[in-house]
């Protein structure tokens, strides 16, 4: 196994990095030891972590937490589908400069669904970032589901547990962008879910869901983004299909989900999860307004035809 | 169809003549067509100012919001402007969370637009 240097900023291309951690000092340790190589390489750091890690991380980086943009990760990482277009815009922020961040998108107490979309977002960085000049350093506790950990060291190319960078001996990449193991079907909705067919009466079915919505006691402006991304993906049954889809909407644990099945393949693996162009002249908005607004996305699709959950939150 | 009902009328004010278009009801995929044909009409007139009054909208898609973007694109080539005027709740969220409200003016009501356009 070949070991590697701590990357520079003269190497080009994306640095895609798992750090597998077992203490809270080991990870503050290599996290520091980056974010301070980052601010030596003149890069723009980011330093994305959940608000307990970001409070010890300011203490410990004394000397250059002025030059590090800190994010809660728990905002910024809610839905993972949102973190490569967070990063990208990040780099657009900070032209010229390299780009090194921390990403812990796999908090330790992350339910389990929300880790294999973090997952599909790890795989799906590597394509999405191939070329750019950015660094991203993403902590996984060693205590995470076993399947969770070793699907990390298939989607980082480069490993590190021991103060050691090392490229991963299992890191695939060829074939499919996303592995396997985020593609299980989901569960099925729960006897009870309401389930209305549509094609074109689009109104129908945003006026389900903002029923569902205000019964679920979801916000007001939590319902509205929820009916616009609903709304979103059944245009998009519309556009792109040529039969009716079926909408599904239920309450579950902590919040309401809405699920649109339909006959579409969604052939693009990164479709929604890059900022179309602000002034863009056709289409593309849809799938990302969706990612911007939901919790938590997932998809589902193939030749047989997609299916796209989205969860809201309702806080108790 | 989503039931989207449209009005144009050429107005006058001190600052000069313009055109306002009310919106009322929702604009989705369904009706964006019928968006399309009546702003494309307005803006071959060359506005100088074209107001959309969105205070009756309850709903607006991105495609149809992609109509509206195509409208302020085409009034600007022509040194034209576009002004937005009293977006609801849902149709504000998109507004901002597109950016599309950098890219046209939104103002709270009609006199807003034509006094600061």
């Amino acid at each position: 196994m070949t070991e590697l240097t701590e990357p520079t900023a003269g190497s080009s291309g994306l640095w895609h990095a798992a750090l597998f951690y077992r203490s809270a000092a080991q990870f503050e340790d290599a996290v520091c030891r980056f974010a301070e190589a980052g601010a030596r390489a003149g890069a723009a750091v980011l330093i994305a972590c959940t608000k307990p890690a970001i409070a010890r991380l300011r203490a410990r980086l004394d000397g250059i937490g002025n030059q590090v943009t800190w994010a809660d990760i728990a905002v910024m990482g809610v839905n993972p589908g949102r973190l490569i277009c967070a990063i990208a815009a990040f780099a657009s922020r900070h032209p010229g400069r390299p780009v090194w961040c921390v990403q812990q998108a796999a908090w330790p107490s992350r339910p389990e669904q929300e880790l294999w979309e973090v997952l599909r977002h790890e795989a799906l960085t590597n394509l999405a970032l191939a070329g750019d000049p950015v660094r991203v350093l993403c902590p996984y506790h060693a205590d995470l589901p076993a399947p969770v950990i070793s699907c990390a060291e298939t989607t980082h190319p480069v490993i590190t547990g021991n103060g050691h960078w090392q490229h991963s001996p299992s890191y695939r990449d060829t074939g499919s962008p996303v592995p396997p193991e985020c593609e299980q079907p989901l569960p099925p909705p729960p006897a009870g879910a309401s389930v209305l067919p549509y094609r074109d009466d689009l109104g129908a079915v945003r006026r389900l869901v903002a029923r569902h919505a205000g019964t679920a006691g979801l916000p007001p402006s939590r319902a509205s983004d929820l009916v616009i991304a609903v709304s979103e993906l059944t245009a998009n049954t519309l556009v792109h299909t040529s039969r009716p889809g079926t909408m599904t909407v239920w309450t579950a644990g902590n919040g309401l989900t809405c699920q649109i099945h339909d006959t579409g393949h969604i052939e693009d693996p990164l479709a929604g999860l890059l900022r179309p162009g602000l002034a863009a002249d056709r289409g593309g908005r849809g799938l990302w307004l969706v990612h911007q607004l939901c919790d938590l996305v997932q998809v589902r699709t193939g030749p047989d035809g997609t299916i796209i959950r989205v969860h809201m939150r309702i806080a108790r | 169809m989503a039931s989207l009902t449209t009005s144009v009328t050429a107005r006058d004010s001190a600052q000069g003549s313009y055109t306002l278009i009310e919106l009322a009801g929702e604009a989705d995929v369904t009706s964006s067509g019928t968006l399309l044909s009546m702003l494309d009409a307005a803006t071959r007139k060359k506005p100088g100012l074209l107001i959309i009054d969105l205070s009756g909208l309850r709903f607006l898609d991105s495609s149809a919001l992609e109509v509206i973007l195509r409208a302020s694109r085409a009034l600007s080539n022509d040194g034209g402007t576009l002004a937005l005027v009293n977006p609801q709740n849902t149709v504000a969220r998109i507004l901002q969370i597109t950016e599309a409200d950098q890219l046209v003016a939104v103002y709270a009501s009609v006199d807003d637009a034509t006094s600061r356009s």
